[in-house]
């Protein structure tokens, strides 16, 4: 590996850890004490998060939105982070459930989707009774800083973290298969049947060994990849596991590999190994990209970018992420790359030490 | 690199990141600390950071062995 | 132009060389009936040991994980010996006799038609056992279909795995590790179907699945066409 590639490694890196954590939180909503909303006067608390509602109490706006706007008549700041709003409602409501909205010079347009059930007694098929025509001013927040998502909140910082461990391995992965198919071709070359001399043998198995080499530096990311993916899962979805088909394909992912690992040590002869284990690999590979790639995105998923993802859209759009986001790939594909280079290093080593070729 | 040299670099990587968490303290003292889920970020970034450091330690040792192996031909 | 292009495709065919081969392995098979009375055996006391615990299954999703649970292992039990039964000096003579393609092809061919037999069987015992609770809803046309592109897409590639746990060593573990997790994608897609046909979907709404289902298998024996050769040499 180039020196210059290091170089740029550590910097992505470094570039990443800071700018991952460091970044603001763009200000948002985070609940409201009641959950429920019914006809007529409604009193209730909303939740602010790195909000300023005292600050710029003068400009302070609420409103509910279901399949209409309705201003709230009422709304003070009753702490930095903290909203008393009153609201009246018509007797009929046609939406079942609400979102919230919070205007401010400082904070601009905030919302909570989805926050308030409408009381069932109140729910009709048909038009509102009525609606508050009230002007609302509609402003844009436009500091920098990582989007507000209900639910993740400051977890969006993992986007830097976990995501990249499954492109690592997924890159690994693939630079193993390229070999696999390299050792193959150097197979092929000799007309078939006839077994490759001594020399252009051993040769070969380089291939061989740098293929074994990005596996095992792969399960590592693998393995790395479900741990943090358990973890923010715990804080976000509820469950250590839930039953996502990206989530099951991955640990398949794991056993694929880990059973590759299995093969490579249970067959003697270096040449037998290296044939059988590209074959294998050459295998799971294109089953490991049926089961990650296409079967995903036809069934519903949490992850984003699938149907069945309420408040994850707007995810791969934003600047601000998008900003840390793709050097973290960089820098850890660079580094899962460095890893590989060093582990094959390691076992050319291994094999002049220990004296397996004379 | 012995294994007290290994510890006292985990431990010395252990103090750069010191200032960073105090930090977080700050931030993690805010009154929606709870609901601010930054622990599962700090929680994330030191499983990978531990895993990397696992993964290398793992070498070390490889190389170890190859070192031993060539000192004593 | 044309005319090469048929000499390639009944090249890379080999319709001559896989039927026979696949009528060797019925021959095989048939010399050596006692393997296969013992998978039936198997079947047979499987379904039964499940009527026996369970008397009546009312919950459509128990039921298909129980007939293909059944199914799986039967493959793998049925497809152990595959390459093991014909032995070290056979597999040499058809080493210089036919083409590495066509020993796996035939194989698939065979095993596919084994298993899909076996699979009939067995789906036939869990409706004369455990049938009551469940077909009144279940779209049994559908779920065979399932099962009969589920059971080649099984046979095609295991007895691909099979060959490639044989050359390493042929330890029965081996099979089953590398088999499973190679199995999981094919086996997520067929149980959805299966399950969607039991509770009497249309068939519009499962189209997709078939459609995985078909893709799997085509790769898994394309692949093996491709790697096959690879392995067969010594």
């Amino acid at each position: 590996m180039h020196p210059v590639l290091k170089v740029i490694c550590a910097s992505l890196l470094l570039y990443v850890a800071v700018f991952s954590l460091w970044v603001p939180m763009v200000p948002g909503l985070t609940g409201t004490d009641k959950r429920e909303v019914k006809p007529g006067l409604n009193t209730f608390r909303v939740y602010g998060y790195r909000t300023h509602f005292s600050q710029s109490s003068a400009s302070l706006q609420a409103f509910l939105e279901g399949d209409s706007v309705y201003y709230c008549t009422e709304v003070q700041a009753l702490s930095d982070h903290e909203l008393a709003v009153e609201c009246v409602l018509p007797d009929t409501l046609s939406a079942p459930i609400m979102s919230v909205y919070v205007n401010n010079d400082t904070d601009g347009t905030i919302y909570l989707p989805l926050a308030l059930r409408t009381a069932a007694a109140a729910i009709s098929s048909g038009k509102d009774a009525g609606r508050c025509e009230v002007k609302v001013k509609n402003n844009v927040y436009t500091a920098f800083g990582f989007p507000f998502q209900p639910v993740i909140f400051e977890s969006i910082r993992n986007l830097m973290w976990h995501v990249p461990m499954w492109f690592t391995m997924f890159f690994l992965m693939f630079i193993s298969v390229v070999q696999s198919v390299a050792y193959m071709l150097k197979l092929q070359r000799k007309p078939s049947g006839e077994a490759l001399d001594r020399q252009s043998g051993v040769t070969a198995l380089v291939h061989d060994r740098r293929a074994a080499a990005a596996v095992s530096v792969g399960l590592v990311f693998c393995i790395l990849g479900l741990l943090t993916g358990s973890i923010w899962a715990r804080f976000t979805w509820t469950a250590w596991w839930t039953n996502d088909p990206q989530l099951n394909g991955a640990l398949v992912v794991f056993l694929l590999y880990a059973s590759y690992i299995v093969l490579r040590a249970t067959v003697e002869d270096d040449e037998k190994r290296a044939r059988l284990s590209a074959v294998y690999n050459i295998f799971a590979f294109v089953m490991m990209v049926v089961l990650l790639m296409v079967m995903p995105k036809f069934v519903a998923s949490l992850h984003p970018g699938k149907e069945g993802t309420p408040a994850f859209s707007s995810y791969d759009l934003d600047a601000s992420l998008r900003a840390v986001f793709y050097p973290a790939v960089a820098a850890w594909i660079l580094f899962g790359y460095w890893l590989y280079n060093l582990r094959h290093r390691i076992s050319r080593l291994q094999e002049t030490a220990y004296e397996h070729i004379p | 690199m012995n294994t007290f040299h290994k510890i006292f670099a985990l431990c010395a990587l252990l103090c750069i990141g010191i200032p960073a968490f105090a930090q977080f303290e700050e931030r993690m003292n805010d009154v929606f600390y709870s609901t601010g889920k930054i622990k599962v970020v700090i929680a994330v970034a030191a499983v990978i950071l531990l895993g990397i450091l696992a993964y290398v330690w793992r070498l070390d040792r490889k190389v170890s062995r190859i070192e031993k192996s060539l000192r004593k031909k | 132009m044309t005319g090469l292009l048929f000499c390639f495709i009944c090249r890379v065919l080999l319709f001559r060389e896989i039927a026979a081969l696949v009528r060797k392995e019925f021959m095989l098979e048939f010399r050596q009936r006692h393997a296969l009375a013992g998978i039936v055996i198997y079947v047979i006391s499987t379904v039964f040991v499940c009527y026996l615990t369970l008397q009546r299954v009312d919950k459509v999703a128990t039921w298909g994980a129980l007939v293909w649970i059944t199914a799986i292992f039967t493959v793998f039990n049925a497809l152990m010996r595959t390459f093991q039964a014909e032995g070290q000096g056979v597999q040499l003579y058809l080493y210089t006799l036919v083409s590495a393609r066509a020993v796996i092809l035939g194989k698939m061919l065979y095993n596919a038609l084994l298993v899909l037999l076996l699979n009939t069987f067995s789906l036939a015992l869990f409706l004369l056992f455990l049938g009551q609770g469940i077909t009144e809803q279940a779209d049994m046309v559908q779920f065979f279909t399932g099962l009969v592109v589920g059971s080649i897409g099984l046979a095609a590639m295991v007895t691909f795995i099979a060959g490639l746990a044989y050359k390493a060593g042929n330890s029965p573990g081996l099979m089953a590790i590398l088999g499973f997790p190679v199995l999981i994608p094919l086996l997520l897609s067929v149980v959805r179907f299966s399950l969607h046909a039991l509770e009497g979907l249309p068939w519009s709404e499962n189209r997709f699945q078939l459609l995985v289902m078909g893709v799997l298998t085509v790769s898994a024996v394309l692949l093996a066409a491709l790697l096959f050769p690879y392995l067969w040499r010594e």
